[in-house]
């Protein structure tokens, strides 16, 4: 039931840069598939990405902006991605030399296939 | 800032950390038989002392179940719903079993509450300092008796 999920992780991990990909239930902010380093370090990325990308899309909505699609934090050792689509966003984790334009792209299009 | 109280010292500030950090409703901390340690966000004793009860008959029912169908007890537990959802969760410190259960809006997730849970469990396993001793015969009723008193003063 997970194998789509699991290769659409899987398909966003092979980009250059990306430290791991995480496809979330944005209301529980549990892992569904995917992974980044360890088991404490991907449910910490999972929990803390759905939690930002929420709080972000609720923002975006208190402002009259509308809903918030494509959320991204830069940190100093990288960035974390965010793009959710209905019940679940997907979180990557990338270092500091990866092709944002091109991810964001990729990330878009697996979201509108979940 | 969510009010709230403890009778272990050793407890405050990893309990107060958890509440603020997780962005839960109410938290109380608990002994496996129902000793309140402290608590926050609750706004009546009487409040606690349901909480507790029912948390320490849950834990021993989960703790049973547990073991009958997969040998071991669980480590937590988690009730959904559409609006809140309930944690309960079992750490130790200086050797002694403890509870905490806590209860979160929208405003946060399991997964979120899952994380400072253990990030609070790892701060309550470096506790040097002397857990609070049983206290031999008391039975439940006067433990819990005597821990709320501490933290809400007498019921009058």
């Amino acid at each position: 039931m997970t194998q789509p999920y699991v290769t659409l992780v899987s398909r966003l991990e092979r980009s250059a840069g990306v430290l791991g990909v995480l496809l979330v239930e944005v209301e529980d902010g549990l892992v569904i598939a995917g992974a980044a380093g360890s088991e404490s370090t991907t449910e910490s990325a999972a929990a803390l990405g759905s939690s930002l990308f929420r709080r972000t899309r609720k923002a975006a909505g208190d402002a009259g902006l509308g809903g918030a699609r494509f959320v991204r934090l830069e940190a100093d050792g990288g960035h974390l991605c965010a793009v959710g689509r209905g019940e679940m966003v997907l979180v990557a984790l990338t270092d500091r030399d990866a092709n944002l334009g091109k991810l964001r792209l990729e990330m878009m299009r697996a979201a509108e296939q979940l | 800032m969510i009010a709230g109280a403890v009778s272990a010292p050793w407890l405050d500030v990893p309990l107060r950390r958890f509440v603020e950090d997780a962005r839960v409703q109410r938290a109380v901390a608990l002994r496996a038989d129902g000793k309140v340690l402290g608590q926050f966000g609750f706004a009546s004793a009487a409040d606690v002392m349901t909480a507790c009860a029912l948390a320490a008959a849950i834990n021993a029912s989960g703790k049973e179940l547990g073991k009958q169908l997969g040998g071991r007890p669980f480590l937590g537990l988690h009730q959904g719903g559409k609006s809140q959802g309930v944690f309960m969760g079992s750490c130790t410190a200086e050797g002694k079993d403890f509870l905490l259960l806590a209860a979160f809006d929208r405003e946060s997730t399991l997964g979120l509450v899952r994380l400072y849970f253990a990030e609070f469990r790892d701060a309550l396993r470096g506790v040097s300092q002397r857990a609070p001793e049983m206290e031999g015969e008391r039975d439940l009723e006067s433990d819990l008796n005597s821990s709320l008193d501490a933290l809400f003063g007498p019921l009058s």
